[in-house]
């Protein structure tokens, strides 16, 4: 037990238990960080996302098609795209789709009054 | 007159209700099937599900949850099942907490524990997580010992130096976090922050790694 707390004492510059150690990458290098902050989520939650959350790459383009853009009047975000979802395309639909996916589920020809509504709305 | 007053009492009751959790922003409010079904499939944090009717007995739970989430938000989700609501939604019901034939039996309070997994391999679809039903008293205490004993870690154990060694040389690039120790249980807070940057497919931030290692 004793060696193996050597051993992690000549690995990384621990000084006291528990220490939190953060391997990041910074200008294309590892840096290694040993948190010093208080032990509650909060703090470290922060510290983490400041320090070893890999930064977002440029948002992809969506993989659904939206309709094709029209005359630029207005900066009006663009519409949702209201299609049938079946087993083949229900994949890429719902977790390749940027943004929030609305699926509605029904039986027989009885879709929903609310969901009706809804994609009246954004037609 | 009387019947007047009956009935503003009534309205009052039931605004009550709903109003407990609307001024709360540690409890997410759910009255339909589809948003009862997102709850499931998109969870990393133990969740705390209260299912409630406006009933007295719902009433009387409803503070106590609200506390219990205020005071744990940062360790656990908690979302409350209008289950008055859910009856106006008629798409098929997806739990059967909100059942007519159930409805002496609430209020309910589930907890989902997240799976290990986010794919589950034997049917290639999205892992559902373990429903623990909750049984004990309605006092916050009781709540929190229960939702402690099921707090999931999403930290790879790491028992050895060659563990260890192998964790730091796999994917020498990329961003990692270690908790080092000399108890063998890790705490809450970073229980917490295992489910909050645990590889996820959309939604939030992760990590490539994180792990837990104890000298004892």
């Amino acid at each position: 037990m004793l060696a193996k707390a050597n051993k992690i004492y000549e690995h990384f510059d621990v000084q006291k238990f528990p220490t939190i150690i953060v391997l990041a990458q910074k200008d294309g290098e590892q840096t290694e960080m040993t948190y010093n902050g208080e032990l509650d989520y909060a703090s470290l939650e922060k510290y983490l996302l400041k320090n070893a959350v890999p930064k977002k790459p440029a948002t992809p383009p969506p993989k659904v098609k939206v309709e094709e853009a029209k005359p630029q009047a207005s900066q009006e975000p663009p519409k949702p795209v209201i299609k049938e979802l079946t087993p083949d395309n229900l994949e890429e639909t719902v977790y390749g789709t940027e943004g929030l996916v609305l699926v509605h589920v029904f039986k027989g020809n009885e879709p929903h009054k609310t969901f009706n509504e809804v994609s009246t709305k954004f037609k | 007159m009387r019947k007047l007053s009956v009935c503003l009492i009534g309205l009052l009751l039931v605004f009550s209700a709903n109003a407990l959790f609307d001024e709360t922003n540690a409890v997410k409010k759910i009255t339909t099937n589809m948003e009862l079904a997102r709850t499931y499939l998109q969870i990393d944090f133990l969740t705390a599900v209260l299912f409630f009717r406006d009933t007295p007995r719902s009433r009387f739970l409803e503070p106590v949850f609200i506390e219990f989430a205020e005071t744990k938000r940062d360790y656990y989700r908690f979302v409350a099942v209008d289950c008055d609501e859910i009856d106006h939604d008629k798409t098929q019901a997806l739990s059967p907490a909100c059942r007519e034939d159930f409805k002496d039996s609430l209020p309910q309070i589930l907890f989902l524990e997240p799976p290990q997994e986010k794919i589950d391999l034997e049917t290639n679809r999205t892992a559902e997580p373990k429903q623990l039903r909750y049984e004990g008293q309605a006092t916050i205490e009781d709540l929190a010992d229960f939702a402690k004993k099921h707090m999931p870690s999403f930290s790879k154990r790491l028992t050895t130096m060659e563990e260890l060694n192998e964790f730091l040389d796999n994917q020498k690039n990329a961003n990692k976090v270690i908790y080092i120790s000399n108890k063998k249980s890790v705490p809450q807070y970073w229980k917490a922050l295992t489910s909050r940057f645990r590889e996820n497919l959309q939604v939030s931030p992760f990590l490539d790694g994180i792990a837990e290692f104890s000298t004892v």
